[in-house]
């Protein structure tokens, strides 16, 4: 093996969101959150709402990121999700007003399971957003 | 030569069609931009699940999922036709409905029995007129506004079941990629099995270590795959489908200023022949009455 840099991609539906050399990157793994340096282990793991971060040339950024899944291979790692944003993305404010809403609505009764499930899923998606501040 | 008034008449209705070319033309462009930017949108994430599919191919124990499996034996293919649900773009449905006879032709010649799925209105009509061809599954009127994820899912579901229970033992789709707003490719491709990508120089091709369990993953990440690669095709196929259709739609606007053009140039020389008609018999009246 000689590559030693590790490249980071991640792409959403919408967008190639990151693209670059990183000389790590932790991830919030469905498991609990890992921490990836270059040179890993092959690995695969679906991942869950919530903060994701990495370090390239001595900065650290910080994204949000929805379900998914994250590829680890010795060079690269790859993480396929709903989206990821940036802090400057998101308007918080607005964020925890839909949480409250959304809170409310679990409140209602006569909710099928799957409308539990999508409501919980999305208040975990706006949640990983409010992570970051 | 025909009178004044049927050439006038012929001016007024090619026109009239020019109307209506022209307007197709900018309803195309429209709709070409908006199918456009939700291809491209998709196309990296797309690309991206694809290649972490085909390295999983490459580590991963085929015999873990169905999907990844090569089978020994190919008896039953499965081949999904990606047509429009309208005409009047050219030659877009035409190309793919031959390419999909060529197919099936050559396949059927390899001792293969070929099933088709049609998507888009053009081709269930094509195939119902055809019955030496055995169609199991048909899904029309999904262009007309954008794709939704949710008709994609359900055909990517109903073959994923079909192929996991062995009916099929390969399936492909042929579907026009989108280029260029002046290009679309014919383009034939194998869904299933997925294929492997080729191991890099020097890489040790050991298997992932998986987070719950290889199954738990591949359970529910395949399907994921196999959805979003139908979803690329059809809004592929819809973007291109607009894109040939505004070019057939220009090509017809200039058509139409042609024959125009020619018919104003018959017009005037009709007009000019019974002008001199008249004056001549003005004149040779005149030189009658003068004798």
């Amino acid at each position: 093996m000689a590559a030693q840099g590790l490249q980071l991609e991640i792409a959403t539906p919408k967008a190639l969101a990151v693209s670059q050399e990183v000389a790590s990157v932790t991830v919030p793994g469905a498991e609990g959150e890992f921490g990836v340096l270059p040179n890993h282990t092959p690995f695969l793991t679906p991942i869950r709402p919530g903060k994701l971060s990495y370090e390239a040339q001595g900065s650290k950024e910080e994204l949000a990121v929805g379900w998914g899944y994250a590829e680890v291979r010795p060079d690269k790692v790859l993480i396929l999700t709903e989206f990821a944003e940036k802090r400057s993305d998101i308007d918080p404010e607005k964020v925890k007003a839909e949480v409250q809403e959304l809170s409310g609505k679990l409140q209602q009764t006569g909710l099928s399971p799957e409308e539990v499930d999508s409501i919980r899923k999305q208040i975990e998606r706006l949640q990983a957003r409010l992570k970051l501040f | 030569m025909a009178s004044m008034r049927d050439i006038k008449r012929k001016i007024s209705s090619v026109k009239s069609t020019q109307k209506i070319t022209k307007t197709m033309y900018l309803v195309a462009g429209a709709k070409l931009r908006k199918a456009q930017e939700s291809i491209l949108q998709l196309r990296p994430y797309a690309f991206r699940m694809q290649e972490l599919i085909a390295s999983l191919a490459l580590r991963a124990n085929p015999e873990l999922h169905p999907l990844l499996a090569e089978r020994e034996e190919t008896q039953n293919t499965c081949l999904v036709v990606v047509t429009a649900d309208r005409g009047l773009c050219g030659a877009f449905n035409t190309n793919i409905l031959k390419r999909a006879e060529t197919f099936v032709r050559d396949e059927e010649a390899q001792g293969r029995k070929v099933e088709i799925i049609v998507v888009g209105n053009r081709g269930i009509d094509f195939f119902s007129r055809r019955p030496q061809y055995t169609v199991v599954h048909t899904l029309g009127d999904i262009f007309s506004k954008t794709v939704k994820y949710e008709d994609a899912a359900q055909v990517a579901d109903l073959i994923t079941a079909k192929y996991v229970n062995g009916e099929w033992d390969t399936v492909s789709v042929v579907y026009n990629e989108f280029k260029s707003a002046i290009r679309q490719d014919v383009i034939l491709e194998k869904l299933l099995p997925i294929v492997p990508m080729e191991a890099k120089e020097g890489e040790l091709t050991v298997d992932y270590i998986y987070e719950p369990s290889a199954e738990e993953v591949l359970n529910e990440l395949l399907p994921l795959y196999f959805r979003t690669e139908v979803y690329r095709v059809l809004l592929e196929s819809a973007a291109s489908e607009h894109a040939a259709r505004m070019t057939a739609m220009d090509n017809a606007t200039t058509n139409a200023e042609e024959v125009i053009n020619n018919l104003t140039l018959v017009y005037n020389k009709a007009r000019q022949a019974s002008i001199t008609n008249e004056i001549l018999e003005v004149v040779s009246g005149a030189e009658a009455l003068n004798q």
